[in-house]
């Protein structure tokens, strides 16, 4: 155990020392392995390979690439247009069209960053404008974009795919209603704060202008539909998918929308290259980590300790709640993931825990991290749009997480929540 | 964002001549990242088209994407280390005084440098020792995809070198995810 302590003192000195977190994690876990003696450090750069090495990890630069095309080539105008004409009528309406519009958009990226900068740059100087709070604005729609890496396609589950060897597309297909009923709950706090504080209503659209606003945004509606029906009926695969995405981005942005154009491309080649270096490079830092604790088999030990001392799954399941809310506060998903996974998926099998329902506790409930003060990077993208002084967004997003917590709380209780959609669709 | 550039009186004439030879390779590598990300895409669309068109699946597409993943990482993270764009705690170094804060900072430069020689030494020993190995379906060296490590590393180190040379402190970013 004290290579274990070794491991952990380092990764803690060499994170508040703002090493970068990739980094931090190769040498801490390096460290350790000097301090072991006789492993070769060979080992370091093998395990970081063995961490970019996956076919399914080849979805998230896609992903990510499809999800700057589509906002390039004018999917999110549209979509937002589209609830616009639903919901723009109604007191609070404008926040009702972000709620609805980040719900829509999590069907097409799956990054809640990209989302909340996209949809943030339109939605929240027009929700300012039309008389809302700034830091409402800023709080909502991060709160809102949270859904974006629940509702697949999800980067947060492709992981937990890789980690654990669990089905992607089971995974996916659990997370939908998760997802849904978070996106309820953050525009039913939306609609009653507008409707106490009086926020405004919109100019009635009528049917033939929905219609019309339908049309535009067809092609954006029917990205997610395809996909869903491409991989269920085995015309291609989950990584596939995402190569599928671009291309369809492609078509729609050049042919259809005539949007993009050569310059957009490249930008957004550039731009989702680095953003998916940012977290490959994590992903190979923490693999060395985890392979460094499977040597010291800590999470057996872990485990063992776990089973010993926590008499039932409900008080488990509690406890799992408040590490991943507290881990997601401070830490990215990808090495919370990674170094958490090994860890906690055999103890909650051992108690019998369904392991796609656990799941959807493991990545919501780190999710939920991108809106806790006090680092919350979504809330800091808000604030940043918005103009709004951080501890104004901070307050504001209060009801927010309440409701985000209550959501994960039903997920946990009610397991049919995550598994009943599975059991009837189905999924390899 | 924090602030950039503190300045360290180094040589106006060098320390201009370390941030436009840094800037020339960032534009490089961000040259090479859009090329390898594109031809991921198209390999893995080929991998669908080719089953479904000519009839049989090619096998060297899924080798060819994951080997570009990794070079991509590792050159990326030499590309988006001058401007902070690392995901990193900030906590601490954002909360003390400047003076402490550029100590620090020094610190953990010389915690990056060391990643780096970690990485670039056994690295380069890693993919000098599978070199003879050949890969499945292309049947190339696995130094070819293995050397990403090591050269990666390398960048990294120049990366920082440039820029410390060149007055700037790599800033402590907290706006950039992924997730």
């Amino acid at each position: 155990m004290t290579m274990l302590g070794v491991l952990l003192l380092s990764l803690t000195v060499l994170l508040l020392l703002a090493v970068p977190v990739a980094f931090a994690l190769v040498l801490s876990a390096t460290i350790a392995v000097v301090f072991v003696g006789d492993i070769d450090l060979m080992i370091v750069p093998q395990q970081v390979y063995q961490g970019l090495d996956s076919f399914l990890l080849l979805a998230i630069p896609l992903f990510l690439l499809a999800g700057e095309l589509m906002s390039q080539g004018g999917m999110t105008d549209r979509l937002l247009g589209f609830c616009n004409a639903l919901f723009g009528r109604f007191r609070g309406g404008l926040a009702m069209t972000n709620v609805a519009s980040a719900t829509l958009m999590s069907g097409i990226s799956g990054s809640a960053i990209a989302d909340t900068s996209a949809l943030g740059k339109v939605l929240i100087p027009a929700m300012v404008k039309a008389g809302y709070g700034r830091g409402f604005s800023a709080a909502l729609t991060a709160a809102a974009n949270v859904v974006g890496p629940i509702i697949p396609p999800s980067i947060t589950f492709l992981m937990i795919s890789v980690l654990t060897n669990l089905s992607p597309l089971k995974l996916f297909i659990a997370a939908v209603i998760p997802g849904v009923l978070y996106a309820s709950a953050i525009m039913l706090v939306a609609v009653v704060i507008s409707r106490r504080r009086g926020y405004p209503a919109a100019q009635a659209v009528n049917l033939a202008g929905i219609w019309r606003e339908f049309k535009l945004a067809f092609w954006a509606l029917a990205m997610p539909v395809f996909l869903i029906v491409g991989i269920r009926t085995g015309i291609f695969n989950v990584t596939e998918s995402s190569a599928v995405a671009v291309v369809y981005a492609l078509l729609v942005g050049f042919f259809i929308h005539r949007e993009l154009n050569m310059r957009k491309l490249w930008l957004a080649l550039v731009g989702s290259a680095r953003g998916t270096a940012v977290i490959m490079i994590i992903l190979g830092g923490a693999q060395v980590v985890s392979w460094f604790l499977a040597y010291e088999q800590a999470p057996q030990r872990i485990a063992e300790w776990m089973l010993g001392s926590i008499g039932s799954p409900i008080v488990f399941l509690l406890l799992v709640n408040v590490l991943l809310l507290l881990v997601g506060t401070f830490m990215e998903n990808g090495p919370s993931l990674v170094l958490l996974c090994p860890v906690l998926y055999p103890v909650a099998a051992k108690f019998g825990i369904d392991p796609y329902h656990f799941s959807m506790i493991v990545g919501i409930n780190l999710l939920i991290g991108l809106i806790t003060p006090p680092v919350a990077i979504s809330l800091s993208i808000g604030a940043l749009i918005a103009g709004a002084r951080s501890d104004e967004v901070n307050r504001e997003v209060l009801p927010f997480l309440a409701a985000a917590i209550g959501v994960v709380m039903l997920i946990t209780f009610v397991p049919a929540v995550s598994l009943w959609l599975p059991s009837v669709i189905g999924g390899r | 964002m924090s602030e950039r550039a503190i300045e360290t009186g180094a040589p106006k004439g060098l320390s201009r001549l370390a941030i436009a030879w840094a800037v020339r390779i960032e534009k490089t590598l961000d040259i090479l990242l859009g090329l390898m990300l594109l031809a991921l895409a198209l390999s893995l669309f080929y991998q669908v088209f080719g089953r479904y068109v000519i009839g049989k699946a090619p096998g060297w597409t899924e080798e060819v994407a994951r080997m570009l993943v990794a070079w991509m990482a590792m050159l990326g993270a030499a590309a988006c280390l001058r401007d902070g764009g690392h995901i990193a705690v900030g906590a601490l170094v954002n909360a003390v005084p400047p003076s402490v804060r550029s100590w620090l900072l020094a610190v953990r430069d010389l915690c990056i440098m060391t990643t780096a020689a970690v990485l670039g030494w056994s690295g380069a020993r890693f993919a000098d020792m599978n070199a003879t190995q050949d890969s499945p379906a292309l049947e190339i060296s696995m130094a070819i995809p293995y050397s990403a490590m090591g050269i990666g590393a390398v960048l990294l180190a120049l990366m920082l070198t440039l820029a410390r040379m060149g007055g700037e402190t790599p800033p402590v970013d907290s706006l950039s995810s992924t997730d």
